[in-house]
């Protein structure tokens, strides 16, 4: 037994031995493969040339989420809101508005700016109108804006505009008619107001939306007097906001492109790998987009990054929204990683290109003017750089 | 038994756990490395063995070889291998482990010399791992390695039996069945994360049956009268193997979608095996084995075509063994038996007009648990392949661990 034990000894020890020698593969032996090679080669559109087209298009987009509202003019661009108000009134006070015992002295609401498009020192003014049709901030998008019905008759006045706070009064009978409605719905409506920027304004200004966490969203302060009773003040709550912007025209050049949040443009491209063996792996594509800096438009605060998404259906510009690819700007160009796209492209042999937005669509105005393909500068059209592997043949 | 129990088991994990490569890309062509034998014991008899019978042990190089079993036997073997690869400028040491096979044999009529075994055994083996860094270029912009990988290999399921021919020869013959797996992978992987890697995977797999016959003779010892010569044998077995059906597929795999691109089926032709061979017992203590393989790979083909790489294998080997065994009264260390073994083969591979010879010296003993059970540990150094003409040379270092059961099994009772 003793003679078998020193055996296992020897065979364990040796054993562990040349298990524990081993060496990190090496490229020994790389001369003797022949078959399986794989290349790992590059393509750029900057120097290899395939058909690559690109467009910009409008697409109405509601608004509605939206962390600011815009109320302004700049350009051919128009941005105006709605607001509606809501009201919590205490039953010992709903009696004093109907009967008339309760005075509303002074309403005055308040705007908390946090955006200005573009130049601070511009002229601006906007009048407010009371809205005689239905709307929600859900559903109402400047294609909606036809359909609205307001008074012709600005109910705004002592406006007041600072850097951290605009305040206007509003006209009292008409909130007194909110009041009213609020307790008993019998009486009048509440179709809120809307905010319409007059011709002479020469920017477009963001207040903070409402939102699940904004506490600066706007406000309405009613002062309220009982005569020889009391004087108080009461809050309207801002229930629902929605901003609409409108421009008519694309100002770019024919061989750009452009993004622009909120009204919004968006553009499409189309690069031809058709010619693209199915074998090969797409191991990095990078998409690069060069910034025209003259047509570029940006206001105060701003996202820069465009967001691109795969085209299912290029007729209807239908694309997968769930899954978007971001490009980041550097410098003059923007940049991005769109491998899935291109592998998504190569694989499923369909490829409908790709569509450019603004990563922050319903946010602010920004303008990005882009080179399109047909720009006559090869080295600055949209260019598709390509890492690929493929068998050697 | 405790101790042998818990020894394979730890070596089977720490063979799971080590990165494995158990030769080089020379096993690319082909099926691969061949084994033409799986057992320790064999091992240390430089695979030899054709011509011998065999009452302990069950080998697979003859099948006539079961005809003399004393015993039921279930047998089962583990191989250690570390290679060394060479070429002109680089070497490193590479070590895996695997199982070389089970085999179940028992004597049914030891009057008739019949024998009946049944085993799984490899028939090939493929491993490598070629990796290659490249630098990049300037449009590249990242850095990144090439792993050219082949796995798998041929597995032969057997079942087989023995009989004494009248003339006093005695046959063996198998049906077998045929099945394994062959992975070539290519994969590309870049030192910018943000980059996809890119695998290139082609896989066959193979099916089919084959059989093995195999004869012995009976003892000419006989004819030299001489007292000192107490066993010549010599045999002779033919392995042959069918078409084997290989469906083949090729996949292209980035770690976003794995696809398969093409995909069909074709058909391997494996040549035939011939193994023949003289055994010599000298004073019932030592055996000596000298056996000659042929196979005529250069008649491989796949998909119809033959492998330009791959030419007709010839190996001769010589196999000493001491053995006191038989003798009643012997102690512990008198039992065990001492292998020697050389060999030399023309293996199947040619490249690029170089014919790759392998050289092998082997040393084992088997250990004597108790009646018709052991322990067996053969080494083995073989030398294959030359570093000239940018060729690989490979330098095996190769421990085959082995246990070896055996119980009367099957007795009928008289009453």
């Amino acid at each position: 037994m003793k003679l078998l034990h020193s055996l296992l000894v020897i065979v364990i020890i040796l054993s562990f031995n040349l298990i524990s020698c081993s060496d990190e593969p090496s490229s020994i032996g790389i001369g003797l493969l022949e078959g399986d090679f794989v290349i790992v080669s590059t393509f750029d559109t900057k120097d290899d040339s395939i058909f690559q087209s690109s467009s910009d298009f409008k697409e109405v987009v509601t608004l509605g989420l939206a962390s600011r509202i815009l109320i302004g003019k700049r350009g051919d661009v128009e941005a105006s809101t709605l607001m509606k108000f809501i009201f919590t009134i205490n039953d010992s006070l709903q009696q004093g508005f109907l009967d008339g015992t309760i005075l509303i002295t002074e309403s005055v609401i308040e705007l908390s700016p946090i955006y200005t498009y573009t130049d601070e020192s511009e002229a601006y003014d906007f009048t407010v109108h009371d809205v005689t049709s239905g709307w929600t901030s859900s559903g109402f998008t400047s294609d909606s804006l036809s359909n609205l019905t307001f008074e012709p008759l600005d109910i705004s006045s002592n406006k007041d505009f600072t850097d951290s706070l605009y305040t206007f009064n509003l006209d009292t009978s008409l909130v007194r008619s909110w009041i009213i409605f609020s307790f008993d719905p019998s009486q009048g409506s509440n179709n809120g107001i809307y905010y319409k920027p007059t011709i002479s304004s020469g920017k477009v200004v963001g207040f903070q939306a409402l939102t699940i966490t904004s506490t600066t969203a706007a406000k309405l302060n009613i002062v309220i007097e009982k005569p020889g009773s009391y004087i108080d003040t009461i809050r309207g709550f801002i229930f629902e906001d929605v901003s609409v912007a409108e421009t008519d025209t694309l100002s770019l050049p024919q061989d750009q492109i452009e993004v622009q949040s909120s009204v919004t443009f968006q553009s499409r491209l189309f690069f031809d790998l058709s010619n693209v063996d199915s074998l090969v792996v797409v191991n990095n594509a990078e998409l690069i987009l060069t910034i025209d800096t003259l047509n570029t438009i940006t206001g105060s605060s701003f996202n820069s990054n465009i967001n691109a998404y795969r085209i299912t259906d290029s007729s209807s510009i239908d694309f997968d929204e769930s899954f978007g690819l971001t490009l980041v700007k550097e410098g003059n160009v923007y940049i991005g990683d769109i491998t899935p796209f291109v592998n998504s492209w190569l694989n499923d042999k369909n490829n409908q290109g790709l569509l450019l937005r603004s990563q922050s669509f319903i946010e602010g105005l920004e303008l990005f003017a882009l080179k399109g393909s047909s720009f006559p500068v090869q080295s600055e059209k949209p260019r598709l750089k390509i890492v690929f592997t493929r068998l050697e043949e | 038994m405790k101790i042998l129990k818990n020894m394979f088991l730890v070596t089977l994990a720490t063979a799971s756990f080590v990165y494995s490569q158990s030769s080089s890309a020379y096993t690319r062509y082909g099926i691969g490395d061949l084994n033409y034998t799986y057992s320790a014991r064999s091992l240390g008899f430089a695979q030899t063995g054709a011509a011998m019978f065999h009452k302990d042990f069950v080998e697979i190089l003859n099948p006539a070889s079961w005809s003399k079993l004393r015993f039921t036997k279930i047998e089962f073997s583990l191989l250690l291998n570390g290679v060394k690869l060479s070429d002109n400028t680089n070497s490193g040491f590479h070590t895996d482990a695997e199982f070389k096979g089970f085999t179940f044999a028992f004597p049914i009529s030891r009057k008739n010399n019949i024998g009946l075994a049944i085993g799984i055994v490899p028939y090939s083996r493929i491993s490598y791992q070629v990796v290659e860094l490249t630098e990049a270029e300037d449009s590249l912009n990242s850095n990144f390695t090439t792993t050219y990988e082949g796995d798998g290999g041929l597995s032969r399921l057997f079942m087989g039996a023995t009989y004494h021919l009248p003339i006093g020869f005695t046959l063996g013959a198998t049906i077998e069945y045929y099945f394994g797996k062959q992975t070539y992978s290519s994969l590309v992987e870049f030192s910018n994360s943000s980059f996809l890697p890119a695998e290139y995977e082609l896989d066959y797999r193979s099916t089919g049956f084959g059989t093995t016959i195999g004869i012995i003779t009976n003892n000419f010892a006989g004819l030299f009268n001489s007292e000192t010569i107490s066993n010549l044998n010599f045999g002779v077995s033919v392995n042959v193997i069918s078409e084997l059906s290989t469906d083949t597929s090729l996949t292209i795999n980035p770690s976003t979608v794995a696809d398969t691109i093409t995909s069909g089926v074709t058909n391997m032709e494996i040549p035939i095996r011939v193994a023949a061979g003289i055994t010599l017992v000298l004073s019932n203590k030592y055996n000596f084995n000298l056996d000659y393989i042929y196979q005529p790979w250069g008649k491989y083909t796949f998909g119809g075509l033959n492998s330009r790489n791959l030419r007709d294998v010839h190996r001769i080997g010589v196999g000493f063994e001491y053995a006191l065994v038989d003798e009643p009264g012997s102690t512990t260390w008198e039992q065990i038996r001492w292998r020697l073994g050389l060999s030399y083969e023309l293996t199947q591979y040619v490249i690029n007009g170089t014919d790759i010879t392998q050289f092998g010296t082997y040393a084992g003993l088997s250990f004597p648990l108790s009646v018709g059970n052991s322990f067996d540990v053969d080494l083995e150094y073989s030398l294959r392949g030359t570093t000239d003409n940018n060729l690989v040379q490979e330098n095996f270092f190769r421990i085959n661990v082995g246990i070896s059961f055996g119980e009367l099994w099957f007795q009928r009772v008289q009453k």
